[in-house]
């Protein structure tokens, strides 16, 4: 069937009209229609849709015409790029930029921002009688201060040594968001990639934080229920996993190597697909055992797989003082520099992620629970995984009872994944999300 | 002559921050860059961004290279300010607020004598409710805010909660009562004591440590097969996406479709696999371009095309 | 689709149930092996022998692959697992039913050359007539603008509809398919009278495919090249994998010791657990991978999984003193993990990344590889790619 696919189409699938898809599949930078943009201070901006182009300016660089609306175009564009930031005196917030210790000192925090941003630190104040004393004050990380700065909702001064007595309400030099660019990244591992990361998330919604607290002060998810120690099923399941399995037929010695297909010609159950696709199956397999490595450090000190960001959707209860479990763990590279990841690098990252249960086919009619988090549910999968496998063992002919718990879909699971990881690539201001998922084939025979 | 445009370069990145140096390089030297700040008018989508304007790597070699721009080691540009350099400041500022709150009561007075025209008081009123409600129902909307989540900036006060929606307590005291606007400055320029000082060359930068691009035989090959482009006429983006190194377009992207997707081959007798011209052709197709492979000779500097399109036999 | 399977079909009933259900009675069998149905069966024993056929290949070194000559062998083991290609065909050997289609079919129909022929054209057509109207729209927009100053959305009529066609608007103009492509002068009895057609097409199946055959099920023998003798498994094993070895390497005579890296292993390593995960396993050339896995075979659904092998040497130094270039062995760029995963979504195919792991020499000891029982040594591990959009997850 795949002969219909194999003539390469001339047109994508679908037509692109969906404003997250034009964003996400790539979208040519600067192929966008900035005439079609709300004019500054229209009242709700509406994203516009892709103008029409033409195929290639005519001879000379382009007739008259072209060259009209290309000016039209570039002048759009180049008037929404003047914008002002320009908050309300009553709005605004203000902080402090502290080089010495990498965060922005929040004196005044207004708007919903400080709800998903910011944390309390204890810092050394000094106090009238001119001794010191730990105050706990608001304090934002790098990414979170200037991407306030960039959205115009934060005046930040910078730390000086100059003498302030007579200037009232200004707590050092000014700082515009050039400023903040070329001094805010690169403090606190912020590298302009992570930092494009964080803001083209936190333009969509979501609320990101660190996974690795840069400070002991900074709120981390509590550790995670049964991450530690492995569950019943999981331990029985990775006794029978095509792993084990296979080591041991090898070390028992009973395989015949130059025969691996073993039907009875008398025993009855043998005599089926499904027993011969096992008795095949001789490659060891899975994530349950980690590569071996000739070398005691297979991931270099340096490798850029660490993950960064924890990632929570909008509809997330969030509470920044007490984070639940994200919603997704990103990293973040340099597309320019970093390779795709190594086996080994992937299986590092896998091993402090969660197991995430197989998609439940959807109940028709029923609205779909919502689950708080995917870490927090309880995993009934675990015993149909155990079935799985055990069924490999036992005769396949005594059927398997009939559960009332809907069974994932072989695909939808296989798709999933066990444990994700979510790598941001990015090339000089372009970001590719890519979604990594431990895959396990070995446990969904299609036989 | 014109003055070079000055490239901001911090973290070894190269930035431009003034909308009129962008329209030099788009419309003058079709330099495009790619924007990647958040637009302050325009701050939950990521489909337009705005300042500051990022320069690939090869852009920023190019325009240095052809003495269009030079390069300035941007936060050593930014001074600390004397004492008397932010009272100029701070007079600016109040004058500017002044002339705002007296602007908003000339124009709040011709309004009261022009009711036709002014909003009736019980209008203003209701107008005033709605905006307080709409501000409660935001806060409330905000997932878990607790106002306790909040740690006091000013952990004298005893009402946390007063502190997030109080003033500055000093503000208070000199800024003028009423409502007027906090302006961000995107750029440095204007601020007395930012002084750029220019890189002319590619080797003052890199001896300066604040730029090492090209420094790889895979970097100087990028720069190559750009230049190359460039000098033909082209622009060029970003074409990772699109499985290659470049988009190539015939005139501003604003206006026009690339044609072709370039990807570089660091040296003349680089292997090419057949995953790659399958991939290619059908990647073309896929998006109505040809795949463009522009071969990069480190010893003659000589760049060699070869383009891929799917032929569409059987 | 089966074209061998659409003439029978056409006769019996054209209803899709039905036509689904013939397609699952040809392809019932996944192996080549047979179950009989039960005559006898007492305490779980049984009789029944199961029925396993003995086909024939000859390997051919050139092509590094083995081919099947015999039509009945090359229909069973199309039929019975999906095992090779047709080497005049793109996937099932079809060229003689082709071939006598096209005949019946003379006068009435196009063989499908004919089509593509047909196609191309239209194609170049719509092309030119794209352009045209391109050009025609934008000459008149641009004669709005010099005479009236004003700016028009080229290529849209006043009431709306667009005037430039797209591929999928745009009709041919007429049939103008010339009448003298179809012959009407050719009497119906002529037919008869034409030598039957000989079937020049063989079934090439991949070395994967043939040890896969042969080792693991038992239902193929090889012949040598030249002495058209039968390869013992023994002798099978050994030349699979010194067909990878490059020529270029010195002393020809000396047989090059056995590596984990020889490029036949680790591609059937992928094969063979796929395969006998139940799998239908193709190769993914044609849309940039290695293989694409199917779940019942490729004349039922699309596959749905395109499988990317990538080798990881336990040892770095065994890649360092490797004869072999082993294809994404090298670590690979964000740009090309972008295309392929690109190239694969627009077929709706999810992208798996499959790692073979190259047991390390050092570890265990290159005696093993002389049997399949080095097999247990090595090890696979899938990694599930698929973009991310921000955007649409935010529930």
């Amino acid at each position: 069937m795949d002969d219909v696919l194999e003539r390469p189409r001339p047109q994508p699938a679908t037509p692109t009209l969906d404003p997250a898809e034009e964003e996400s599949s790539g979208s040519e930078d600067g192929g966008l229609d900035w005439t079609k943009l709300p004019k500054v201070g229209a009242v709700r901006p509406v994203i516009p849709k892709r103008g029409e182009k033409d195929f290639e300016p005519a001879a000379g660089g382009g007739s008259g015409l072209q060259a009209h609306v290309l000016d039209r175009a570039r002048a759009a564009m180049f008037d929404a790029l003047k914008a002002d930031r320009a908050i309300s005196s009553k709005s605004a917030s203000y902080g402090i930029w502290c080089p010495q210790i990498s965060r922005v000192h929040v004196t005044v925090a207004r708007g919903i921002h400080f709800s998903a941003m910011g944390h309390s630190a204890a810092r050394p104040t000094s106090i009238d009688n001119g001794s010191t004393k730990l105050q706990k004050r608001l304090e934002l990380l790098p990414e979170e201060a200037l991407y306030l700065i960039e959205r115009g909702a934060l005046f930040c001064w910078k730390d000086i040594q100059t003498d302030l007595t007579g200037l009232d309400d200004i707590e050092g030099a000014p700082m515009s968001v050039q400023q903040a660019f070329a001094e805010i990244i690169g403090k606190e591992d912020l590298t302009l990639e992570k930092y494009q990361v964080f803001a083209y998330l936190r333009r969509l919604g979501y609320v990101v934080t660190r996974t690795d607290p840069p400070s002991p002060s900074y709120p981390v998810p509590p550790p995670r229920v049964g991450s530690a120690p492995l569950s019943f099923y999981q331990r029985l399941s990775s006794i029978f996993s095509l792993f084990t399995a296979s080591v041991l037929r090898f070390l028992r010695g009973s395989n015949n190597w130059w025969r691996p297909l073993g039907i009875s010609r008398w025993i009855h159950h043998d005599k089926s697909y499904g027993k011969v696709f096992k008795s095949l199956r001789v490659i060891p397999a899975g994530h349950s055992v980690a590569p071996h490595s000739s070398r005691a450090t297979p991931v270099a000190p340096s490798s850029p797989y660490k993950i960064f960001y924890n990632m929570y959707k909008p509809s997330t209860n969030f509470r920044k003082t007490i984070p639940p479990q994200p919603d997704f763990q990103v990293v973040v590279v340099n597309a320019r520099t970093a390779f795709v990841p190594s086996l080994y690098e992937l299986t590092e990252l896998f091993n402090v992620l969660p197991e995430i249960p197989p998609p439940l086919p959807r109940k028709r009619g029923a609205p779909s629970v919502v689950q708080s988090s995917p870490v927090a549910v309880a995993s009934p999968v675990h015993t149909s995984t155990f079935k799985h496998i055990f069924s490999w063992l036992l005769p396949s002919s005594t059927p398997q009872p009939v559960t009332s718990q809907p069974r994932p879909h072989p695909f939808a699971a296989l798709k999933a994944g066990k444990k994700n990881i979510v790598i941001a690539a990015v090339d000089s201001g372009n970001i590719s999300f890519f979604r990594f998922s431990q895959g396990a084939f070995e446990e969904w025979p299609t036989l | 002559m014109t003055q070079p445009i000055l490239l901001r370069v911090s973290n070894f990145k190269a930035y431009v921050w003034d909308v009129d140096d962008i329209n030099i390089l788009r419309s003058h030297h079709h330099i495009c860059g790619i924007l990647t700040g958040t637009l302050p008018h325009l701050s939950s989508q990521n489909i337009f961004l705005g300042l500051p304007l990022q320069l690939m790597p090869e852009e920023a070699v190019l325009l240095v290279e052809n003495g269009i721009a030079v390069l300035v080691d941007d936060p050593s540009a930014h001074h600390i300010p004397s004492q008397s350099a932010l009272k100029l400041w701070k007079e600016a500022r109040l004058n500017d607020i002044r002339q705002q709150i007296a602007l908003t009561e000339e124009k709040g007075s011709i309004e009261a004598s022009n009711p036709d025209r002014a909003m009736s008081e019980s209008a203003k009123r209701k107008r005033k409710e709605r905006e307080e409600r709409r501000a409660r129902a935001m806060a409330n909307a905000a997932p878990g805010v607790p106002a306790e989540d909040n740690p006091s900036p000013h952990p004298t006060s005893e009402n946390p909660s007063q502190a997030i929606i109080g003033e500055a307590p000093d503000s208070t005291i000199v800024m003028p009562s009423g409502s007027y606007t906090v302006n961000i400055p995107a750029s440095s320029s204007k601020l007395e004591w930012y002084v750029p000082h220019s890189n002319a060359s590619l080797t003052i930068a890199r001896e300066a440590g604040i730029w090492l691009y090209p420094s790889t035989l895979q970097e100087r090959a990028r720069c190559g097969v750009f230049r190359d482009l460039w000098e033909k006429g082209y622009y060029m983006g970003g074409g990772i996406k699109f499985g290659g190194e470049y988009l190539v377009y015939p005139g501003d992207p604003l206006r026009y479709h690339s044609h072709f997707v370039a990807s570089v081959i660091e040296a003349p007798d680089a292997a090419l696999r057949p995953m790659e011209i399958v991939a290619h052709g059908r990647l073309g197709t896929g998006t109505k371009k040809a795949h463009l492979l522009c071969e990069w000779n480190d010893e003659t500097r000589v760049v060699s095309y070869l383009s891929v399109e799917w032929a569409g036999f059987g | 689709m089966s074209l061998i399977n659409q003439t029978s079909r056409s006769k019996a009933s054209s209803k899709p149930s039905s036509r689904r259900a013939e397609t699952s009675r040809v392809y019932a069998h996944p192996l080549p092996i047979i179950f009989p149905e039960l005559t006898y069966k007492f305490l779980g024993l049984s009789l029944t022998r199961p029925l396993n056929p003995h086909c024939t290949a000859l390997f051919d070194p050139l092509t590094r692959s083995a081919w099947v000559s015999d039509s009945g062998d090359a229909t069973l083991l199309w039929q019975r697992g999906f095992f090779g290609k047709g080497d005049l065909s793109r996937s099932e050997p079809s060229w003689s039913a082709r071939q006598i289609n096209a005949r019946k079919m003379k006068g009435k129909g196009l063989t499908s050359e004919e089509i593509t022929a047909k196609r191309r054209a239209e194609r170049k057509q719509f092309k030119l007539d794209r352009a045209k109207a391109i050009a025609a729209a934008a000459a008149e927009a641009e004669t709005v603008f010099n005479e009236q100053g004003r700016v028009i959305a080229p290529g849209i009529a006043p009431d709306g509809t667009r005037i430039i066609p797209s591929a999928a608007t745009w009709k041919p103009a007429s049939t103008s398919v010339p009448s003298e492509q179809s012959p009407l002068d050719v009497a119906p009895d002529e037919e008869e009278k034409i030598e039957p057609i000989q079937d020049l097409e063989h079934l090439q199946l991949s070395l994967q495919e043939a040890f896969f055959l042969v080792w693991a099920l038992d239902c193929l023998t090889i012949l040598h090249p030249e002495t058209n003798t039968s390869f013992t498994l023994a002798e099978i094993w050994n030349t699979f994998q010194n067909v990878y070895i490059p020529s270029s390497v010195p002393q020809p005579n000396i047989p090059s010791p056995p590596r984990f890296d020889n490029p036949f292993l680790v591609s059937y390593i992928a094969y063979h657990h796929y395969r006998s995960l139940g799998w239908v396993v193709k190769s993914g050339i044609k849309f940039c991978v290695d293989y694409l896995l199917y779940k019942r075979g490729p004349v039922f659904q699309h596959a749905e999984f395109a499988i990317v092998v990538i080798p990881v040497y336990e040892d770095p130094e065994d890649q360092a003193n490797s004869p072999f270039k082993l294809q994404n062995a090298e670590p690979f760029t964000w740009s090309w993990l972008s295309t392929i995963n690109r190239v694969n979504s627009q077929v709706q195919k999810t992208l798996v990344v499959s790692y073979i792991t190259i047991p390390a020499e050092s570890r265990v000891s290159p005696k093993v590889l002389s049997s399949p029982a080095c097999f247990a040594h090595y090890s696979v591990r899938e990694v599930v790619l698929r973009r991310f959009i921000p955007a649409r997850m935010r529930d």
